[in-house]
């Protein structure tokens, strides 16, 4: 058997359903081994090697599967580092096959010769460089391995042509060789004690939910436990669907554009249990003052993210739902009557609310989104104002429905990734919402929506700006709008309709429910919706960065801001 | 300040690129190595760093993101002021 065969046989093993990738030169002998080794994954043919990442990593998110990802050598390898990076921050699991030139001639430059080893050393979990053809039955068992377990990443396995197309000279079955992988140990029970008593004496508790929740698929848990302890939950960005955020205890997101009651939470409460966020520097705001007076308990299994941003009262490495099971036999069920009221003050007085008088708004259409899909889709965003709104308005209710680029805050990441959530699950609506910009950054993967007939709903948000841009230039910079005017914006439904896809404008608040509707009962093909919303509206509640939570903006400002202390 | 000198004793796989991924997390927090002594343990998979480093502020992080390295199997620290040394 040669290497590329080997390969196949190796992802078939890891149960893998899908391939997304672009083919080259040095990958040439893995695509032919595609078609002789006669397997059933599918191969799904993108656009650009940057779309591959990111529709793998909608696929992870959205199935709770490790994304395959297959690029050639060079410009094909160097152009899945975006989607590398975005997966690593956000601790997905992708595993990533990339050709590389034959072994005789790395290092000589040659053509599409790149160290793409030491290139993505910073944005993986782990990477490898195949010198044997013998290893990579082993290397694939490993990285999957490694994808999948502790912390989630993506794994880069770089692959010489020439390993590909070489024959294995045993059959030995692989046996993984990762003795310095050490993973998190069981909860100390101490520490868990600790938290308890702690949430016993406590009066106004809250508990802050992150990815890590999703992650360890403890989402029920979770809210068995929050339930017993009459406890709010506010979720990350990343943590949307850890907790139903329609619940009467869900707080919805906190931090720099989070809800205000959950941040007026944040900054009453006595007793802060975070469970599988890493405080974020948008969630910690001014360090110096983030509850400095409450009990905080952090949770992750990531060890250096323990205490890494603030001084915490008890550090728990551990798995969330090996934590919170732990957790839910400990403590002894109470009621917070009281902090509850005094929280439902806050949601009378701040709701979330918007405004259609003065045009139509990014809000009022997710709003609409929300209602008309009873807020059971999968909502993939790009990154910006429309991701900000998309996260207070779009309640969301199950794990696995919500999908966006937090860490490292990917424009491009949207689209492509609801492509990656409807390979996932073909049978469930699922919304892009993105913005302008964000969307011309990948949109060539529409001919990969339209062959594959993915039904995915495209939302353009169009303000025909870089809209978290202008707001920051207007918040902080005068005004001065440097590089945020997306003058140049093609008719995107003429864009739509080149490709195959169905376009609809939608362009006031009366057009919105006929379009949405038109757009819904599309399902054999992807359709862009543009909406035209309001140029120059900004997002509040807003902390400014570096900022701490009673600097909270609540309604847009009326007097010239300070230059914010904090960096983004 | 005083002048604190860190001296880090790493377990590490005898694998190609692992010197890089070490450096690589000192390099990314602006950390100067002041030495470093890497030798292979005869007869097994494994070898030893030792690394000098000075006045880092977030020790603990470094340390944390070493041990977080697949190929990395342990991290010890010794701290001295150097007024002592």
């Amino acid at each position: 058997m040669d290497g590329a065969t080997a390969i196949i046989k190796a992802l078939e093993k890891q149960g893998v359903e899908y391939i997304f990738g672009y083919s080259g030169g040095a990958v040439l002998p893995i695509f032919d081994a595609l078609i002789t080794s006669g397997t059933k994954i599918k191969f799904i043919l993108v656009r650009h090697e940057q779309g591959a990442a990111h529709i793998a990593d909608g696929y992870a998110r959205a199935s709770g599967k490790p994304g395959v990802v297959l690029v050639t050598s060079g410009p094909g390898a160097g152009n899945v580092v975006t989607g590398l990076m975005t997966a690593h921050m956000d601790s997905v699991p992708l595993v990533v096959i990339s050709g590389q030139q034959i072994r005789s001639m790395i290092g000589f430059d040659a053509f599409q010769e790149a160290d793409i080893f030491d290139i993505t050393m910073p944005v993986v979990k782990h990477n490898y460089l195949v010198k044997d053809t013998n290893d990579l039955p082993r290397i694939i068992d490993e990285a999957f391995h490694l994808a999948t377990t502790g912390r989630p990443g993506p794994v880069l396995i770089d692959v010489p042509k020439d390993v590909s197309s070489g024959l294995l000279t045993t059959n030995a079955t692989p046996k993984m060789d990762l003795p310095a992988y050490t993973q998190f140990r069981r909860p100390d029970q101490t520490k868990i004690h600790r938290i308890a008593e702690a949430w016993a004496k406590a009066e106004r508790p809250v508990i802050l939910a992150g990815h890590g929740v999703l992650i360890a698929g403890a989402a029920p848990a979770l809210a068995r436990l929050a339930t017993a302890m009459d406890t709010p939950v506010t979720t990350t960005l990343l943590g949307k669907g850890a907790f139903p955020e329609t619940d009467p205890l869900a707080l919805g997101m906190l931090g720099m554009h989070g809800t205000a009651y959950a941040n007026k939470a944040i900054e009453e409460c006595d007793f802060l249990l975070n469970i599988g966020s890493r405080f974020d520097d948008r969630i910690i705001g001014d360090a110096e003052q983030f509850c400095q007076d409450a009990f905080i308990a952090q949770i992750d299994i990531d060890a250096a993210k323990l205490e890494k941003m603030i001084p915490v009262d008890v550090a728990l490495h551990a798995d969330a739902a090996e934590a919170i099971t732990y957790l839910e036999k400990t403590v002894t069920p109470c009621t917070f009557t009281a902090w509850n009221t005094h929280l439902g003050t806050y949601r009378t007085k701040y709701p979330l609310h918007y405004d259609n008088s003065g045009g139509l708004t990014m809000q009022s259409v997710i709003d609409s989104v929300f209602n008309l899909t009873e807020g059971r889709a999968i909502v993939t965003t790009d990154v910006g104002q429309h991701q900000m709104w998309a996260a207070q308005f779009y309640k969301t209710g199950l794990p696995g429905h919500w999908i966006t680029s937090g860490g490292a805050g990917t424009m491009g990441y949207g689209f492509p990734a609801a492509l990656g959530a409807q390979f996932a699950k073909p049978d469930q609506p699922v919304v892009a919402i993105v913005g302008d910009g964000g969307f011309q950054m990948t949109l060539f993967e529409l001919a990969t929506a339209v062959i594959n007939k993915l039904p995915v709903k495209i939302i353009i948000m169009n303000n025909h700006y870089l809209g978290m841009i202008r707001q920051w230039q207007e918040l902080f910079f005068d005004n001065h709008e440097s590089g945020s005017d997306l003058e140049g914006n093609p008719d995107f439904v003429k864009l739509a309709e080149a490709y195959g896809a169905a376009g609809i404008n939608i362009t006031d608040a009366n057009g919105v429910e006929a379009g949405l509707k038109e757009a819904f009962a599309i399902t054999d093909r992807p359709v862009i919706i543009n909406v035209e919303v309001v140029k120059t509206h900004n997002v509040f509640p807003m902390i400014p960065p570096g900022a701490p939570y009673s600097e909270m903006i609540i309604e847009p400002p009326t007097t010239a801001l300070a230059k914010p202390k904090g960096s983004t | 300040m005083q002048d604190i000198r860190y001296t880090l004793t790493l377990s590490v796989r005898d694998a190609p690129g692992v010197l890089v991924r070490v450096a690589q997390i000192f390099a990314r927090r602006s950390a100067n190595i002041n030495a470093i002594h890497v030798s292979h343990l005869p007869n097994s998979p494994w070898s030893q760093m030792k690394i000098t480093v000075h006045n880092i502020a977030r020790i603990d992080q470094i340390v944390l993101q070493l041990e977080k390295l697949v190929d990395v199997y342990a991290v010890t620290v010794s701290t001295f002021p150097t007024s002592r040394i």
